[in-house]
């Protein structure tokens, strides 16, 4: 149902909306070829903008086109893509910026660690899992050092280090289309109640998209300006899906490419089974890691990779 | 065999590389199109949504299609029973799938779906031959999406229909049979605000009177607006507050440019649109229309938007 608007300009800017929409009309009606290409992100600007005129004025086609629009597991996953990124690229700059913070707070503060080996260093920590394991590997491989450090060290009362500030949420924005990105490496702040800062950047994760004729784009400003990326000559692709550092993109008589570093160089992948090549047209790209992916094509095949495209399994 | 007229055309596909390249990425030859009539499939296309291109640009525009789907559809358009297999075999169940994701219900759905197929076989015919409604698949969308978009289409002209053959005992309850006399007096509203609203709308871009419309008129929901604009739903909820915004200032600001007064231009703002002398009725219009989307006219249509 539609969210509820509870705010008096909202109502009363849609009484003048509505009634002027309504008395909009618009004829003929585009065919069905044109809506559901409208409905893949498959139009021309010029058409794609003609046909929303169209749709704008005309209530019956509208009905039509979200009546048409499939079951969200169905969706492509070109547009799937947005859903899925921005948990993943959460997930990697979490883990990047935990070990970041907890490396520097572990080198700026050697000799703490130093002095407080064994209980104290790692109660100063308190972090928990696997990097409180690190805090402990890293106090024993500095017990060597300790009596170096000790000669300079002040009085063993030093407080435990507090006041850690790590705020990779602060760089985490939404771009134009929704998606979620991290600005161009974003600084993480680590500060100690002894005045150490440190800001490490982390690498930002680029957003891709296929222009409407099939370019492949990249963003690596959260959606505000857009580059094509060459991948072949010529080439122009139907579905596109990313993760982590890995691209794929889809498109017509099987044509598939895969770049590992961003975008930065593509290789042609000729999924293969015996004699049996891959070679209808990619309609499909779900990938759930770098390693393990799908490909769907319009013939109906499923070719299922577990090694980043090195081999393929025909379903 | 290629139709005399089109025999140019079989030659030059056979003369032409990339003409041969689109049919052999089509699978055409497995429905029983030879490479003539392929290309004769894609003039057609080609002359009918972008009849000004270059052959190098309709090169490009052919080469963008769903040609696989292309060449099933118009192999089943021409009887090909292996192309019937294959279709059957591919779309059979997603097609009662569709239909009854979009009626919400298994025995409509199922009704729908089966009279979608009926046309996808042809039960008419013209100069002798059986038309099939897949004969005017273009490829311009996936074979999927176009058969879940009849359906949809098929199913808006179904509850029309049946939206107009509305029982007399429902007429009754619903006071229809003997309506008020419609009031033909209107109360006077400034024009000004009339035509301040329709300068601040018809400014917006087609995108953002799209979004307003589903979003005021059809009641979406962000989400699915966001779905079908391939947009995140936080952008639709950026976009529809701000338009919201922008929209009342303009019109308020029409309103001081035309000679109101700060407090007239705010107390015409909370007017009962009923009030305005905008016709709505003449909007509905449409129910007039036999079929909002007749074959006849989805022939038409083709390649207009």
């Amino acid at each position: 149902m539609a969210k509820q608007m509870d705010e008096p300009e909202m109502r009363e800017t849609k009484k003048f909306v509505a009634e002027w929409l309504q008395a909009q009309r618009s004829e003929p009606h585009p065919d069905p070829d044109l809506l559901a290409a409208f409905a893949e992100n498959g139009l021309t600007k010029s058409n794609r903008d003609s046909l929303l005129a169209h749709l704008a004025a005309c209530s019956d086609c509208r009905e039509v086109l979200y009546l048409a629009m499939p079951e969200v597991a169905e969706v492509q996953p070109g547009f799937a893509i947005s859903r899925k990124r921005p948990r993943l690229a959460i997930r990697w700059a979490t883990l990047a910026a935990s070990l970041v913070i907890i490396g520097s707070v572990f080198i700026s503060n050697r000799g703490l660690f130093t002095r407080h080996s064994g209980e104290n260093a790692i109660t100063a920590l308190n972090s928990p899992g696997p990097a409180s394991e690190s805090a402990q590997q890293g106090a024993t491989s500095l017990t060597a050092e300790k009596d170096t450090f000790s000669t300079q060290s002040p009085p063993k009362s030093r407080p435990p280090l507090k006041h850690m500030t790590a705020k990779p949420k602060a760089a985490m924005k939404f771009d134009k289309s929704g998606q979620v990105y991290f600005g161009t490496a974003p600084a993480v702040s680590i500060n100690t109640e002894y005045g150490v800062k440190s800001k490490i950047a982390v690498p930002a994760t680029p957003s891709w998209q296929l222009s409407p004729g099939g370019g492949v784009l990249r963003s690596l400003d959260g959606g505000k300006s857009w580059q094509t990326i060459p991948v072949v000559e010529g080439g122009s692709f139907r579905v596109i899906n990313s993760i982590g550092f890995a691209v794929w993109v889809g498109g017509n008589a099987g044509a598939l490419y895969h770049s590992g570093d961003q975008g930065e160089h593509w290789t042609k992948v000729e999924p293969a089974v015996g004699t049996h090549k891959l070679n209808s047209d990619i309609t499909q790209i779900t990938f759930s890691d770098s390693s393990n992916g799908s490909i769907g094509t319009a013939n109906g095949e499923i070719w299922v990779t577990s090694d980043s495209g090195k081999n393929w399994q025909l379903k | 065999m290629a139709p005399k007229n089109l025999e140019h055309l079989a030659i030059s596909a056979e003369l032409d590389p990339s003409l041969a390249e689109l049919y052999r990425s089509a699978h055409a030859e497995e429905f029983g199109i030879n490479v003539g009539g392929f290309a004769a499939i894609l003039d057609d296309i080609g002359t009918r949504n972008c009849p000004k291109a270059s052959a190098a640009e309709k090169l490009q525009f052919w080469a963008k299609l769903h040609l696989e789907d292309l060449a099933l559809a118009r192999g089943c358009a021409q009887g090909n029973e292996h192309a019937w297999r294959v279709f059957m075999g591919r779309f059979r169940e997603r097609l009662y799938d569709a239909a009854r994701q979009v009626t919400r219900d298994d025995s409509i759905g199922r009704e729908l779906a089966d009279s979608v197929y009926a046309d996808l076989y042809g039960t008419q015919t013209r100069n002798g031959q059986r038309v099939s409604k897949l004969s005017s698949y273009s490829g311009r969308g996936s074979l999927a999406g176009w058969l879940r978009t009849v359906l949809a289409q098929e199913y808006v002209n179904h509850y029309r229909k049946q939206r107009r053959l509305v029982s007399l005992d429902r007429e009754c309850e619903e006071g229809a049979q003997f309506p008020a006399a419609p009031a033909t007096e209107i109360a006077p509203v400034d024009t000004r605000v009339e035509q301040a609203t329709d300068e601040v709308l018809r400014s917006l871009t087609s995108e953002d009177r799209f979004i307003l419309a589903s979003y005021f008129l059809d009641e979406r929901t962000l989400a699915e607006i966001a779905r079908v604009l391939s947009v995140h739903e936080s952008t639709i909820s950026r976009k529809v507050e701000k338009l919201t915004k922008s929209v009342k200032r303009q019109i308020l600001k029409n309103l001081l440019a035309a000679g109101m007064s700060r407090r007239q231009a705010e107390e015409a703002l909370t007017t009962d649109v009923r009030d305005l002398r905008l016709d709505i009725r003449s909007s509905l219009a449409q129910d007039s229309v036999t079929r909002a989307f007749s074959s006849k006219e989805l022939g038409a249509g083709e390649g207009r938007g």
